[in-house]
């Protein structure tokens, strides 16, 4: 894992994802994150970019219907943004949509590579 | 806010949230573009001749090759060999200023240009056993054993073979190639150079001939068959027992696509060829677009040329796990 040695508040929220990971939280977002242990957002979204780009964690792509009833289509779960089609149908309300970056979320989970490496550590 | 099972969502885990942060979310991945057999002929005399196998390329198709790629993000470029059809001064430096232009229109720094010779850039100079002594080398330089760079971060170690023969009566051994013990040398210490250093790094492999003969090409009208290299096999066993990820070829201008894994116990690697990007007078013109994530996948589009420009061939698509 990357450690921030010139900036305490990214490698405590490194730590803090660590932590969560290792008390058995599989899936993480930023917004919880910022609720739960009061970081800045910009911080929280930085730390978490930062661990998909060194294949810690691995990014989880969810679509909201832009329809009116604004749905989480619970069957769109994407692993690569690449795979997020344009145009799109939405399986709740049925509404034809077109996924943009309003209405992507990302949520994270750890990869077997840091899992290994916290089971290791503890 | 939205739930769902135990996550729950809000604006700031949109995607949108974190572009306002200045923030990327992505599976790193290395974009390589593989282009091989350019062909180039542009000596006036040799542009006359028209036999098979030894003609040039095409101007439209390479005009369209390049508005293809610049409209591609483009991490490393490859060209797998014969990069011209007859080896000589004038073309061999005309290809090499297209790949040079090219890259610059990719925002591509040289180190990330890549390119071998192939059998047909050194046939003018097929007697000369000192490789230094031929054009090839005087123009584009001698082929490194190990090139290490960081793309996006990664460390990315590209091995490069030349395997022209240098035995022989040429046009009898020609196409033929082969991988010498000298070569398998640089490469052993090479691995072992990567390993100490970049133990994580994406291992790429390019060589011009075919490690291994392509399956079902006769019935698309290929006859040659004595195009694989004399140690295909032991050079394909010996790429997947020290872990390279991928080893792209031309030659044969015959795309194609699999994976190797003799060693179960490391991962599989995967070999792909390429067609010719744009030579005259071939069943088709292509490129490859690779696009390789670390212990993830290594994903393969071939884009053919059309009547309208370079387009995806749907069908030739492929994911291989890693």
């Amino acid at each position: 894992m990357p450690y921030y040695e010139s900036d305490a508040t990214l490698e405590r929220i490194r730590g803090i994802i660590s932590e969560e990971i290792r008390s058995g939280v599989n899936s993480l977002t930023a917004s919880y994150l910022v609720r739960k242990h009061n970081f800045p957002l910009e911080a929280v979204q930085k730390v978490l970019a930062d661990l998909v780009s060194v294949e810690d964690l691995e990014p989880h792509f969810w679509v909201l219907c832009s329809g009116e009833h604004q749905n989480l289509d619970v069957d769109r779960e994407f692993l690569s943004m690449n795979d997020i089609p344009k145009i799109t149908t939405c399986s709740k309300c049925g509404d034809l949509y077109a996924p943009e970056a309003e209405n992507i979320l990302v949520s994270f989970e750890p990869t077997p590579t840091l899992r290994d490496y916290l089971q290791k550590a503890s | 806010m939205i739930q769902i099972e135990a996550r729950e969502f809000d604006n700031q885990d949109s995607l949108a949230s974190y572009f306002g942060s200045g923030v990327t979310v992505a599976h790193p991945e290395v974009c390589i573009a593989h282009l091989s057999d350019l062909h180039f002929v542009t000596h006036p005399k040799l542009k006359r001749v028209t036999f098979r196998g030894m003609v040039g390329h095409d101007l439209n198709a390479l005009a369209a090759l390049e508005t293809q790629l610049t409209s591609m993000h483009v991490d490393l470029l490859f060209v797998t060999g014969d990069l011209s059809t007859w080896g000589d001064e004038t073309s061999l430096l005309d290809a090499r200023r297209f790949i040079m232009v090219l890259a610059g229109s990719l925002n591509l720094q040289p180190a990330h240009v890549l390119w071998i010779p192939g059998n047909h850039d050194v046939i003018v100079d097929y007697r000369k056993i000192a490789t230094k002594q031929r054009k090839f080398t005087q123009i584009c330089g001698t082929t490194e054993p190990l090139r290490q760079l960081i793309v996006k971060g990664m460390d990315v170690a590209v091995f490069s073979f030349d395997s022209t023969l240098r035995t022989g009566l040429w046009p009898f051994t020609s196409n033929r190639g082969e991988v010498t013990q000298e070569a398998f040398n640089a490469f052993n210490q090479a691995v072992l150079k990567v390993d100490a250093a970049t133990p994580a790094a994406i291992k790429l492999v390019q060589i011009h001939h075919h490690p291994l003969p392509i399956p079902y090409k006769k019935d698309d009208g290929v006859s040659g068959v004595l195009t694989t290299m004399t140690n295909g096999a032991t050079f394909a066993d010996r790429m997947q027992e020290t872990g390279m990820n991928l080893i792209m070829h031309g030659h044969e201008h015959y795309a194609y696509s699999t994976s190797l894994q003799p060693y179960p116990q490391e991962k599989p690697t995967v070999l792909v060829a390429a067609g010719t990007a744009c030579q005259v007078k071939n069943h088709e013109m292509s490129f490859n677009y690779v696009k390789v994530r670390r212990n993830k996948d290594i994903s393969l589009t071939r884009y053919v040329y059309k009547e309208t420009g370079f387009r995806v061939d749907r069908n030739s698509t492929k994911i291989f796990r890693s």
